[in-house]
Parts: C-alpha cells; structure tokens; sequence
C-alpha cells in the first residue's frame, strides 16, 4: 500500500490514480461528516464533491501540522458552511421565538440507544443555524468564539443558539426514546377461543 | 442519572466512525471537474497529452492558414473602391504591358526561299547557342515582355534562316537594347516589320529565344515574364503558383501523426500505446460511445471548426447538366463553426445542428507565356501564295456563383503560307496573357444532418484509458446566404482596359453532399473528447439566385477541429 506522503505527492502532480485512492480512503468517512451539515443525503455528496476539488486543489498547502484526515474534515465543514451561508441568503427562517415555549430546560438520560441514523436525523431536525453551532461545538469541539468567527454571528448568539439546540435534540431524543420503548402491541388482537 | 455533557458524548461516540458509503457516480462527477480544471490549468510538470493536442490543433490551424497566406496574396487587398462595373484604361507607360500582337501578322520573306535541308541546318547551330536560359531570364525581365516575346517569334524563321551565326555570339545585352529600341517603335508608331528589322538590324543573335529542336517535340517554357499593373492596383508579383492543398494538409496531419507517434512509441512512459482492434464497449472509464451505458445520456454536443478548405468544382449552368462539365480548381479559404446536437443509438450517431461558414474564392491569374513547338518547311511545287490562319483556344469557362469566368491558357496557331515553289507550315503555340482576379464572399448559415456509423475502436493508453473512436459519417446540408458579395477584376489585355464588377450573388441554396470523413475522437476527460476529423465532401449543390445553378463539387481535403461534450446522467 501505498504510503501517505507519496499519496500526498502524487495527488499534487493530478496522478489520477492517487486521486482515486485518496478518495476511496477518505470519502465514507468526510461523507459522514458532510451528513451533519446538510439536510440530504443528496445535499451531503455534493458538499463532499465541492470539497474533493478544493482538497485536490489544496493539496501542496497541506503543511502535516495535523492529521491528513482533520485536515480535509476541516475542508469539508468549511465547504459546507459556505454553502449553508450561500443558502441562508435565500432560505426562509424559521422564527426561533416561536421554538422557545416548546423547549425543556431540565436534563435528561436516554435509557436506550440510537442508531446513526436516528441521530442524525435529529440533527437534521434542526433549523440549519442549530444544526451547524451544535456539529461545531458539541461535536467537531469548536469554541463559541470560533464558531461565530465560522458563521459570521455574534459569540452570544452561538452560544444562545447552541443551547437551544441541544435542549431542542433532548426533546427529540427523548420523544424517540419513548417510541422506542413502547412494547410491541399486535395490530390485530388474537381471537379468543370460545369454550 | 443526568450527566452534563450526555448529549455531546452521545453524539460524539457515535459519529465518531461514522462512515457512510458514497454513491457510486460521485468519484465520476469529481473526476470530471478535475479533469476540467486540470486541463486549463497549464504547468509544465504536468505536461500531458492534453496540451500536445492543443499545440497540434493550433499548429495544424497556423499552418493551414499560414500556407494559405503564403501561397495567395489576397485580392481583397487590392485597392479598389468602384463597386459599379466601368472600364478604366491603363496608362500608356512604357513598362505596362501592350496588346499581345498576333505573330502571323508579320511575316517575313526570309522564310520564303528554304528547303528542308537548308532549314535542318539552320537550325541546328541555334540549338547550340551558347546563351543560358537564366542568363536570357535576367535580360529580359528589365524589358516590356509582350514587345520581346513577340518579336522573338517574329524573328524565329529569320534567325534559322541567317547567315550570321556569328552574331549568336554578340553580348545578350546589345541585343535586348536592339530589340528594345524595335518594340518602342511597334509600339508607338505601329510600323512594319520589315522597316523594324531593316532599322534596327536584328539577326539571329539578337534573338534571346532561339528555338531549338525539329519535328514536333516542344521547347521549355521561359518563365511567364512580369505584366505591370498600375500602381494603384495591387496584384500578385507572378502567376498564381499552384498551392497544393493536399500538401498544405498533409503538412498539417503529418506533423499531428508524427507527435502522436513519438508520445505513443518513443515518448513518455505514462502514455502506453497498445493498438488492438477490440470490440466497443462500455465501461465507467469509456463513455457512452457507441454502445449502451446507463451513465450516460445518449445525447451529446459538438462544437468544431474546419480552418480552411480546397475545393475542386465541376459545375454548371444547366440545370440538367446538359452542358460539358466546366472543371475549374478553386483556392478557397473558409472559417467554419459548428454546433452539432448529436443523438446515439448503438453504433449509429446521429448529428444535426447549424453552422456557419464564412468562405472566401479567389481567383487569380496573370499568365503570359510564348512557346514555339515546331517548325516545319518544305519545297513544293506550286505557284501563287496563299494563306491559310486557323486558330484553336484551348480552356475552359468557370461559371462561379457570380459571373462567367474564362481562362484561355492555351492558344494554337496554325498557318499555311505559300510563297512561289515554297510551303512553309507553321505550329506556334503561344499563350496570351489573361489577366482575372475573382473574389466571392459568402457568410452562409447551414443546418447540417449527418449519420455517423462507427467502425473501430483503438484502444488509447491515455490516462484517462480512453479509446480512439473512428466512424464514417455522410449527411446533406441545406442552408441559405446570409451574406454574399462577389468582386471581380478583369483585365481585358486586347485593349489594356481594367474591368471592375460587382456582381448579385444568390441568397438561397441547398445542398446534398456525401462527407467521407473519419472522425477520431481523443478522450481528455470521460465527457469531454477532442474531434480531430479529416474530411473529404462531395456535394451537389443547387443554387437559387438569378437563375438555377447546380453545382457538383469536392472539397478537401480538410481538417475539422472540435470537441464533444457528453452528457453524464447522474444516479
């Protein structure tokens, strides 16, 4: 196998092989973090795409001061926040006042476990400003002050919006966790024998 | 038990191996953008067989039109600003060339008293002449050429019939000043030759052109000599030279073939060549062509240019081609651009779209040329004199788009003299100088139709594994004028008058033609090919103007230049 400095290298010189080899290695995983920041699946690839040209296109300014992988996940949130931002312009917003009186503010525990999926779902639930202050600092570790840096918001209002967000994820986890634990009930009752 | 940071762990830990499978058409997609971008990113580290072609096709555009350029010197250049048909009269300098003079005219009375044996003699010595054609080339060149030409073969029978073959031996230069000073008097006073000769003592010396040779064998032809125009015409230097369009193509696929042939034998090691003849086929690599792939749509664009072309006609007047075909060579220079929307199924291809061409004819000629064949005398038996003068023109009448055009490079004098007991028979074989430029501009508009039928596929070590497409195609083309202007120059060299016309053209036209052309396709990215396409068309036009033209014609062979776009159909 072929090592990641002459991967790097060969990239840079647009050897199509070594183009395709990084993709094949890297691609699930920086799909995955694309999902997080899109609505769709469809939304997600074309993210990731915009992303592979700026990757390959970047390459030779990849200085190895982190890992290849943080690297172009970096490139991939960026890419998909600019594209957030080119929509936010044109997207209808949903009034965050109208969520206030829904939220709950106490913590809460899930007893039982979600899929990937699930998660992501939830995530996905999330007006689109929520869903990237939360992927930012619950999961990628950013700091509020980064991240209104990122969206070109004020450091309050991340932090105003991460907390909405997470207590909005809490309802929705819990809502699921409730349906999850549900027992089964027949949709048809057996019929009881006569005697 | 609540924990503070649940949520954040819970999301953390879980898409932390988070690795979905992306959809199989999306390395096609970021392959595509990258080879888009790659190829207008020029480096010289990542030199490939992308920019070869690019240096190719402009190569093979310059030297198209390059050679077009050197070989023809435009008649669009010519100064002329009189749109209406008039006559201009050329001023009578003394370089300008005068009304070729009918050498049968003149007749010399040495010529009457000669056997046969007596001429074999004469003429053998003059063969011998010790004057080089060069030599008489640079003498001649400073003088009014019709005045010597003709003089020359006024003087021929009393060269051969001389005494003073001493005289062959007199400077070439006291000759030509003899003989210039007796064309200065033909031409200002228009005298006899006789008191010509008898003024200006010309003998067989004087003679730059001795003929050589008897029975029927043909002298070399001097080179046609020089006609001066006014100055405010321009016109070409010499006779328009033959421009080999074979060649001036050739040219062009050689050095294309030559390059490809050095990268795929010889060159770099990335591109290995292996040709064998398999079977289309498609894969994720070879794209829609010439057989079914789901990635791909089956429509696909062209968008090509042929530089330039050369066209033989074979065309007619009649519309039931009654008449003999009038064959006329035609230097034509054309830009053609063309978008095609092109529709696949299995091996056939189907083009249809619109193109315009913008095509400029010319025609040049500027021909003068003197040539002796032979010279036949014998003694007869009879009494009287009698002349018998029959001359034959040998040429051929090109009816373009927009006027008659005639070309007489060839006329034949034949006479038979008789003096008291002497028949002299005389061949000349002279051409009189003509002088035509003709100049047709169309910018026309075409909706061409082809079909495309492939035939091979060569496997093409580029890197993107791509495949050397070859189909034949033919089609029709309809189309009409958007544009048409025609100018015409003619020079009438009887009576040295300049004729400028401005003829209508017609607006209407429509065409079937049979393309033979082989269409190779070099795979830069799996959507984006370039076309290089030698094409060879024959064509039978029908022409609506004035009247009804048709119009059988071939054309090429040529080069055409695109690129075609396929469309990929994305899951």
């Amino acid at each position: 196998m072929i090592s990641e400095k002459k991967l790097i290298k060969a990239c840079i010189h647009y050897d199509r092989k070594a183009q395709r080899e990084l993709y094949n290695q890297y691609a699930p995983a920086l799909l995955g973090v694309s999902m997080r920041y899109t609505k769709n699946s469809q939304q997600a690839e074309d993210v990731l795409q915009d992303a592979f040209i700026k990757i390959f296109a970047s390459l030779k300014q990849f200085e190895g001061k982190s890992s290849l992988k943080t690297w172009m996940e970096r490139i991939v949130i960026n890419t998909a926040l600019s594209a957030y931002q080119k929509d936010r312009k044109h997207a209808f917003h949903e009034d965050v006042s109208t969520l206030d009186h829904t939220l709950t503010d106490e913590e809460v525990s899930f007893e039982v476990s979600f899929t990937e999926e699930e998660l992501l779902n939830v995530i996905r639930a999330l007006p689109e400003g929520y869903q990237a202050v939360f992927n930012l600092y619950a999961i990628e570790g950013y700091k509020h002050r980064e991240i209104a840096e990122l969206l070109g918001i004020d450091t309050n209002t991340s932090k105003s919006q991460y907390s909405r967000a997470r207590k909005l994820i809490q309802e929705k986890l819990l809502a699921l966790s409730e349906i999850k634990s549900v027992d089964i009930i027949p949709l048809y009752p057996t019929k009881k024998k006569l005697s | 038990m609540n924990k503070p940071n649940q949520v954040e762990d819970l999301f953390r830990k879980q898409f932390q191996d988070f690795e979905p499978k992306p959809s199989q058409g999306l390395w096609s997609a970021i392959e595509q953008q990258l080879s888009f971008k790659s190829f207008f990113k020029f480096a010289l580290s990542s030199m490939n067989i992308y920019y070869a072609a690019a240096i190719v096709v402009s190569l093979v555009g310059v030297s198209i039109l390059g050679w077009d350029k050197l070989q023809t010197e435009t008649p669009a250049d010519t100064p002329i600003s009189n749109p209406s048909q008039q006559e201009i009269p050329l001023q009578p300098e003394s370089n300008q060339a005068i009304p070729s003079i009918n050498p049968n005219t003149y007749t010399n009375e040495n010529t009457t008293s000669i056997s046969t044996a007596d001429a074999t003699q004469a003429i053998q010595p003059a063969d011998q002449t010790p004057i080089s054609l060069n030599k008489q080339e640079s003498t001649l060149s400073n003088e009014p050429q019709n005045q010597m030409d003709n003089l020359a073969v006024l003087n021929q029978s009393s060269a051969t019939t001389s005494d003073e073959q001493s005289d062959l031996h007199q400077p070439i230069e006291e000759a030509s000043s003899s003989i210039a000073a007796a064309s200065n008097s033909l031409a200002d006073n228009n005298i006899d030759k006789k008191t010509i000769a008898a003024e200006h003592s010309i003998t067989l010396a004087d003679i730059p052109e001795a003929p050589s040779g008897t029975g029927t064998s043909n002298r070399s032809v001097p080179e046609p000599p020089q006609v001066n125009l006014p100055s405010s015409t321009t016109l070409p230097d010499a006779p328009h030279e033959s421009t080999n369009p074979l060649l001036t193509n050739a040219i062009g696929q050689h050095f294309f073939l030559s390059i490809l042939e050095k990268r795929t034998t010889n060159g770099i090691p990335l591109i290995p060549y292996n040709v064998s003849n398999v079977p289309a086929r498609a894969t994720d690599k070879a794209p829609r062509l010439y057989g079914w792939n789901r990635r791909y749509s089956p429509w696909s664009f062209d968008l090509s240019t042929q530089p330039s072309s050369y066209a033989f006609l074979y065309q007619s007047d009649d519309p039931i081609l009654e008449n003999a075909l009038n064959i006329a060579s035609q230097n034509g220079r054309s830009f053609n651009l063309e978008l095609t929307v092109n529709y696949q199924y299995r091996e056939w291809l189907f083009q249809s779209g619109i193109a315009w061409t913008g095509m400029q004819e010319d025609f040049n000629f500027l021909h003068q040329e003197l040539i002796t064949s032979t010279q036949e005398s014998w003694d007869v038996y009879a009494a009287g004199t009698e002349t018998l003068t029959d001359t034959l023109y040998w040429g051929f009448v090109f009816d373009s788009l927009a006027s008659a055009y005639y070309y007489q490079p060839y006329t034949a004098d034949s006479s038979i003299t008789v003096y008291d007991s002497t028949l002299v028979v005389e061949n000349t074989t002279s051409v009189e100088e003509q002088l035509y430029q003709h100049l047709n501009q169309y910018h026309y508009l075409e909706i061409p139709i082809h079909v495309n039928r492939n035939v091979l596929n060569i496997p093409f070590g580029l890197s993107h594994n791509g495949f050397l497409h070859v189909s034949l195609r033919a089609g029709a083309r309809f189309g009409f004028f958007i544009k048409a202007q025609g100018l015409t120059l003619h020079r009438d060299p009887e009576l040295g008058l300049l004729e400028l016309e401005n003829p209508d053209l017609p607006y209407l036209f429509s065409r079937i033609h049979l393309d033979f052309g082989v269409p190779l396709q070099v795979p830069m990215s799996p959507t984006l090919h370039l076309l290089f396409e030698p094409t060879y068309r024959m064509s039978v036009h029908s022409i609506f103007g004035k009247g009804h033209d048709v119009q059988v014609s071939q054309r090429g062979p040529g080069l055409k230049i695109g690129l075609r776009y396929f469309i990929l159909r994305r899951k």
